[in-house]
């Protein structure tokens, strides 16, 4: 037989793409029309957006949402800080420091985020008198904490001993280093998987509506509550999680673009 | 430590200061899997004098210019460098790196900044030097070695033989007395070696010693006033470099092998070299 060209194998390979998106699409329809699930998608609009009086005014989802952005971006903060804290902590000289680190990442990975959050909210923050949403944020931050500090280890033990050496033997002292040469070069390796676990954070807070926080999946079990819009609103859900989450990806492709270093 | 011993220390080093730029005294160094890397090295070195330790890979020498400036750790012995004795503390490690340049066997510039920023950086950070005077020292440097116009350019941009000038000069712009280099045949052209006592003295008018580890005798022979030669963690021999090369005959070493030294035959891989000891007590007579 003779090899196809190059032309026909990409108009093949558009044809088997359109087939599936085609083959997946048609399953949802046929899925959904058998369910006899009473669609309802009118309805929808008014928990993201409403006019009163010609203003618009955030629906229900949208608060939730602002929560949930609220939440994230704290927690990421806080999770960047910590990462950091015990990476360096992890690949400092001193034995008591890479232990504590050590148990720190241990514990924290090894068990699940809900029963961590439950500690925080009934044990500790009664005593410690935390607020219902600090808890939520630190709950999170440690949680996801523990995963950034071995992504940040991974990227700067990434970097070629032979820098260190460079920069010791210029007489810098380690902090430095670190600030000059280490970390500027680490960025670029840590920010890929950092992304990953961002997306984790953000889909992660959705565990908060156990506590009652009313973030973005709490108002969505709520409304599906009072209305039984059981799928439209979970999907409307869903979008907006995705969105956010794409959103996120794209700025950090563009951040790696501007960290780009040559070697 | 007690106070008369450390003043006799001290007279020690003051009396040496004047010939002798380093001073070694019996180092050793065991590497955690139990190789013993360095056994009772001793050895001194004058002000001025170009060094070259030769010897098979794996016989000490990358470590022993990795322990003169702090990058590793003694385990007895002590180190003397220009009057200054190396300890664990960081002072004293950070006095003497500013005394001794390294050019490294890899070009390890750091990739994330350009040829400007890589020599300044040093010279703001150790020194304290303002953004100008930094400038200023890193043009002129690089004026000498003839690729100053690549100043705003990434070390990727660089060929290998302006990475390696980059990487000296940038151990250069802090005044250093002592360049060590290490492994430098693999990468290096006799002549750059053979340069940077002349650009170091157009700029500070200072002689300078360095050291510098190889297994090419060809290459050693071609840069060195002296040859220390190391196995097995020891110094077994040490001397002159011409006496050592010109009078092959008088030591018991042929044309032949005298042949191959000039041809930059690797140190191990030639059969000459094969057992290097043996070699060197055979045409040595020490």
């Amino acid at each position: 037989m003779r090899p196809l060209t190059k032309k026909v194998k990409f108009r093949l390979d558009i044809v088997k793409f359109l087939m599936v998106i085609v083959a997946t699409a048609g399953l949802i329809c046929y899925c959904g029309s058998r369910t006899a699930y009473n669609w309802q998608w009118y309805r929808v609009p008014t928990y993201i957006v409403s006019f009163e009086s010609g203003k618009p005014v955030p629906g229900l989802l949208l608060k939730g949402l602002w929560i949930t952005v609220q939440i994230t971006s704290l927690s990421l903060i806080v999770t960047i800080i910590l990462g950091g804290i015990a990476a360096l902590f992890r690949l400092s000289d001193s034995w008591s420091a890479r232990i504590i680190a050590r148990i720190y990442v241990e514990l924290i990975r090894n068990t699940p985020l809900l029963v961590q959050l439950f500690f925080i909210y009934f044990v500790l923050s009664p005593v410690l008198n935390i607020s219902r949403f600090f808890s939520a944020v630190l709950a999170l931050s440690l949680f996801e904490g523990a995963y950034a500090s071995e992504i940040f280890r991974a990227g700067i033990v990434s970097i070629h001993k032979s820098q260190w050496e460079a920069a010791f033997s210029l007489g810098f002292s380690r902090v430095h280093t670190y600030r000059w040469v280490i970390l500027p070069q680490a960025v670029r390796r840590i920010l890929p998987p950092l992304t990953s676990q961002v997306i984790s954070l953000l889909k992660d807070s959705a565990l908060v509506s156990t506590i009652a926080i009313y973030d973005l999946a709490m108002q969505g079990q709520a409304i599906v509550a009072e209305t039984y819009l059981t799928f439209e609103i979970w999907f409307v859900v869903a979008f907006i999680y995705l969105v956010i989450a794409l959103i996120l990806s794209f700025c950090v492709h563009y951040m790696e673009q501007r960290f780009k270093v040559e070697t | 430590m007690i106070p008369s011993k450390m003043d006799s220390l001290m007279s020690e080093t003051d009396n040496c200061a004047d010939d002798y730029i380093v001073s070694l005294d019996r180092i050793s160094k065991t590497f955690l899997t139990g190789i013993r890397v360095l056994q009772e090295v001793s050895a001194s070195i004058r002000r001025g004098e170009v060094v070259a330790i030769a010897g098979p890979s794996g016989s000490g020498k990358s470590t022993l210019l990795r322990c003169l400036n702090g990058l590793e750790s003694i385990d007895g012995g002590t180190i003397i460098i220009d009057g200054i004795q190396l300890t664990d503390s960081r002072k004293s490690r950070t006095r003497i790196r500013k005394r001794i340049g390294m050019g490294f066997e890899l070009f390890n510039l750091f990739p994330n900044m350009t040829v400007l920023e890589n020599i300044n950086l040093a010279q703001r950070l150790t020194y304290g030097k303002s953004k100008k005077e930094a400038t200023d020292t890193t043009m002129a440097l690089l004026e000498k070695i003839g690729i100053d116009k690549k100043n705003n350019c990434y070390p990727s941009e660089l060929s290998g033989g302006q990475q390696q000038w980059v990487t000296i000069a940038r151990a250069l712009a802090l005044a250093p007395k002592i360049m060590l280099f290490d492994d430098a045949c693999s990468v290096l052209a006799p002549e750059i070696i053979r340069e940077v006592p002349n650009v170091m003295k157009s700029l500070a008018g200072d002689a300078m010693t360095m050291i510098v580890a190889t297994h090419e005798m060809g290459f050693a022979r071609k840069v060195s006033d002296r040859m220390i030669f190391m196995e097995g963690g020891r110094i077994i021999g040490e001397g002159p470099t011409e006496e050592f090369f010109n009078e092959p005959g008088k030591n018991g070493c042929s044309n032949s092998r005298a042949g191959c030294c000039n041809d930059h035959t690797r140190f191990i891989e030639s059969d000459t070299f094969q057992d290097p000891g043996r070699f060197l007590r055979k045409t040595m007579r020490w």
